[in-house]
């Protein structure tokens, strides 16, 4: 909130250290809010390893968690930078970059399914 | 929670905006730039330990190598 105010003042005398406040205050939202993740992430993966699901897929979930994070974060601040076009390409390699992770993912449920049908 | 950190941001912005402001109407105008791009550094460099650590957790959580 006060980085809301401090920015709207900074805009008017020095823009380009208000974008940085503003990648300084989103970064300290995400970083108060990482020891709960933490906790989540863990808990995640103790309920994962009853049920069974094999290891790798977990991972690759995990990190498709983390890149969507990431990739929504440049994204924004590139958006709060006033560069929509730079925004826009972050985010095509983000999801570039999703896609090729959730391949191997696809591969092996199709490949279930085909052995499952008679 | 570093919120003073914000502060010292926002400080610094404000300070280096004067300073070149002074240097601009002493008539040096050069001296005014560099004063511009001096405060931007010491702001950029005030966020790079932030982002550091932010990214480095998010790699630590989500098993990202």
């Amino acid at each position: 909130m006060c980085a809301a105010v401090l920015s709207l003042l900074l805009r008017k005398l020095r823009p380009e250290a208000s974008v940085v406040l503003t990648i300084a205050a989103g970064a300290m939202a995400v970083l108060m809010v990482l020891p709960q993740l933490q906790q989540i992430v863990s808990a995640l993966t103790a309920l994962i390893q009853t049920g069974g699901v094999q290891e790798r897929y977990m991972t690759q979930l995990l990190k498709i968690g983390g890149i969507s994070l990431l990739m929504d974060f440049a994204a924004q601040t590139c958006r709060d930078a006033s560069e929509a076009g730079l925004a826009l390409k972050v985010e095509f390699a983000g999801r570039v970059m999703l896609i090729a992770l959730a391949f191997p993912v696809m591969q092996a449920l199709l490949s279930q399914i085909i052995s499952l049908s008679p | 929670m570093q919120l003073d950190l914000l502060f010292q941001i926002a400080g610094v912005g404000v300070l280096t905006t004067v300073v070149s402001a002074v240097l601009a109407s002493s008539g040096r105008s050069e001296l005014a730039n560099l004063a511009a791009v001096a405060g931007l550094a010491i702001v950029l460099l005030m966020v790079a330990g932030l982002l550091e650590d932010l990214f480095t957790s998010v790699r630590t959580i989500f098993q990202l190598y």
